[in-house]
This record gives C-alpha cells, sequence and structure tokens, in this order.
C-alpha cells in the first residue's frame, strides 16, 4: 500500500471515491467514442505485431464488433440475453404456500 | 426567362426543400400564321436583340435552363403546360424527359389520353402537367371542355398527397420507461419499504398523518383538505423517490475501453479500502494487487 493512500481516512476515502465515479460517468458517456479509438491503437499494435495492414485489421476488427453486436440483438430477441446464476427459488410448503428463497 | 419562387408560386416543404409551380406556355409549333401572331411578335423581338433563334427553340432553351438550376437546388417542381405540342413525343416532352421530368397524367393512364385542344382532331394532348423525380400523384386526369371554364381547353387536374408534396416528419418516439418497482422479487419489495421510511422519516411523515387523524373532528373542512393535500403531495414525492431508487437498472451496452476500464479499476480499490476502513472482511493483498493495477493503469 502506497504512503499516501495509507495516510487517508474515511472521510478523505469518500471525496476521492466520489470524484472517482464522477469522472468514470464522464468517461461513460463517450464510451463509444473511446472503443473507437481503442480499436484503432488495437488495430496499429497488431498490424505492427503481425506485419500486416493497419486497415486490413482495422476492418477485420469493426466486422468482429458488427457480428457481435448483431449477435447480441438476436440473443435479446431470443429472451437469452440474461443466463446469470438464479438468485430466487419459490418453493410451496407441506400446506401449499409458497415461499420465496433469496438466500 | 427566370423562375422565381418568390412570387408566391414556392411552397416550402418540411425538410427546408421548396415545392415549386411554374405554369408556362411556349408558342404554337405549327408555322405562323399573319403578322400580329404570337410567334410573329416573339420573332420580331429575337430580331431586334440580334438573336437568331425560332421562338419556341429559344423558350425550350431558356425553360429548361431554369428547371435545371431549381432541380439542383434539390426543389421538387411542378409544371403546368400549355405546350402546344405533343406531350407524348415533340421535342418540348423529350427535353423535359431528359431533365427527368415526367407527365404526370399520362404516366398514370397511359398514353391512349384524349385531345386537349378543342381543334385538335388527332387526338394529341398538348397541355400536361410535369413532375420532377420524388413527386407522385394519387390522381389524376382530364376534364370535359368547359367544365370549369369556358375555355378551348381541357381542364387538367392531378391530386398529390399532402406527404409527398410536403414530406413527412414522424412523431418521436417514445421509449417505454421500465419499471423499477414490482412485487415479483421479495428483495426489491423490502428495499422500496427500506427506502419509503428512510424518506418519510425526516420528514415527519407518519406523524403528520397520525396528528391530522385526530384533530380531523376540531377542523374544518377545509383545513382537513387543505393538510391532506399537503401530506399527499409529500406522500407521492417520497414514493416517486423511493421507486427510482429501488431498483438499479443494469442494462449494460458499455462498451469496453482501456480507459472506462481503469477508471473502474480505480473505483474499485476506493471501495475496498473504504470497506477495509469500515472493519469489513477485505483481504489485503487484493487491496495490493488492485493498487498495483491502479498505479500501472495511471502510468505510476
Amino acid at each position: 500500500m502506497t504512503t499516501e493512500v495509507r495516510c487517508l481516512d474515511l472521510k478523505s476515502l469518500q471525496v476521492r471515491l466520489k470524484e472517482e465515479y464522477k469522472d468514470y460517468y464522464k468517461i461513460k458517456r463517450q464510451a463509444h467514442q473511446l472503443r473507437a479509438t481503442a480499436l484503432e491503437n488495437l488495430a496499429e499494435a497488431l498490424a505492427e505485431q503481425g506485419n500486416s495492414d493497419k486497415e486490413k485489421m482495422l476492418k477485420a476488427l469493426r466486422s468482429r464488433e458488427q457480428q457481435r453486436a448483431t449477435a447480441r440483438k438476436i440473443k435479446f430477441l431470443r429472451g437469452k440475453i440474461r443466463t446469470n446464476s438464479t438468485t430466487l427459488v419459490t418453493v410451496t410448503d407441506t400446506d401449499g404456500t409458497k415461499i420465496d428463497i433469496t438466500e | 426567362m427566370a423562375l422565381t419562387s418568390d412570387d408566391g408560386s414556392g411552397l416550402v416543404t418540411k425538410d427546408g426543400g421548396t415545392n415549386l409551380f411554374v405554369s408556362s406556355r411556349p408558342t404554337a409549333q405549327t408555322l405562323p400564321q399573319g403578322p400580329f401572331s404570337v410567334y410573329a411578335q416573339h420573332n420580331a423581338h429575337f430580331n431586334s436583340i440580334r438573336r437568331d433563334i425560332c421562338p419556341r427553340q429559344a423558350f425550350i432553351c431558356d425553360l429548361l435552363l431554369e428547371i435545371q438550376k431549381f432541380l439542383d437546388l434539390g426543389d421538387h417542381l411542378i409544371l403546368m403546360l400549355d405546350g402546344n405540342s405533343n406531350m407524348k413525343n415533340s421535342d418540348l416532352s423529350k427535353s423535359l424527359s431528359q431533365l427527368s421530368l415526367s407527365e404526370a397524367i399520362l404516366g398514370r393512364h397511359g398514353n391512349d389520353g384524349p385531345a386537349t385542344h378543342k381543334r385538335n382532331s388527332t387526338g394529341t394532348p398538348i397541355d400536361g402537367i410535369w413532375f420532377s423525380p420524388g413527386l407522385e400523384i394519387q390522381r389524376g386526369g382530364y376534364l370535359e371542355y368547359d367544365a370549369m371554364l369556358q375555355f378551348d381547353h381541357r381542364c387538367l387536374w392531378v391530386d398529390l398527397s399532402f406527404q409527398n408534396a410536403f414530406g413527412h416528419n414522424m412523431a418521436p418516439i417514445h421509449k417505454k420507461q421500465a419499471r423499477r418497482l414490482h412485487c415479483r422479487d421479495p428483495r426489491l419489495v423490502q428495499n422500496y419499504i427500506h427506502l419509503y421510511h428512510q424518506l418519510a422519516h425526516p420528514l415527519n411523515l407518519f406523524q403528520r398523518v397520525r396528528d391530522l387523524e385526530q384533530r380531523a373532528p376540531l377542523m374544518s373542512k377545509l383545513e382537513v383538505i387543505h393538510e391532506y393535500e399537503t401530506l399527499d403531495a409529500l406522500r407521492c414525492e417520497v414514493t416517486a423517490s423511493a421507486d427510482r431508487r429501488c431498483r438499479k437498472l443494469r442494462t449494460g451496452q458499455v462498451a469496453f475501453s482501456p480507459e472506462l476500464n481503469a477508471n473502474r479499476m480505480r473505483i474499485k480499490v476506493w471501495l475496498l479500502l473504504i470497506a477495509k476502513l469500515k472493519n469489513r472482511k477485505i483481504s489485503s493483498r487484493l487491496i495490493k494487487r488492485s493498487l498495483k493495477k491502479r498505479q500501472y493503469d495511471n502510468g505510476g
């Protein structure tokens, strides 16, 4: 742990957290532009690594992005967008009453 | 000749374009008869300005030039024309067709239309309504002679839909707001009740309701109504606030990027540290690792 962080009390930490959240929401609004920039950088890096053309790499990455977006839409239409773990189970008691178990 | 949209013949469409209505009549195609015919007058004018051109050809050239200007601006054009020539196949109709204009009535009903002039015995329509591309008539045709005016021409009519002529602005689509509160999940209900009590407590809402209940028999009807309305407004505010906060809609759809991820990591570190200070069970190694990642993201 850095010394700076060790010296912080609860109030200062909460102030830092609040500032960080402010920044997060600001960045979140530009998520799509940032994604595009990140893809361009990635394409450049991949092109350098694989002795390939940046344009080709970028095209391939964008095509993959498009496919992912389409697949996600299809998943949504099929009702398969959320397949998280079970958090709620409803059981029927011996006397017929239904109980929701959440823990 | 100059066509203008400032003389009241132009109508602005919803997308900012213009529908321009132009009526026009060239000189007759047949040979001039007599020194006082329109053709002779126009010819004399061109001679006086030393322009050696047939008046009819001059008309067509000027008309095409002006039409082209408006088409280049992206305007729609409706040209109502007493062409004095066959609207199916003549120099004028060919020239207009070259500019992608089409005769609306013949285009809809075919070329078997009647003559549009009383003295015409060949059955050729010499009047027409020409539309620029993008405009389409719903109905149209020729009326009988003298049906509208005592005149030697038939009256031509077309019916154009308002949307086709002036465009259409779609009504904004209202997104359906997701209901945060529902009774299918007991945790959600508990959360809502907890928030409701939390928000109502500082306003002393429950106590005020009890007070009103006790004092109501001693108060006038107007006072009761006034107090009740005040409490009801407060209750609505609290209810709405609790409803808004009872469930976070995790809709995702936030595209990943290194910048965003770095920010998330920093938030995670602060949350872990706060939890540690609150004496919750947090692994020190996890904090160390997260701090290291945060420093790495910051370039430190």
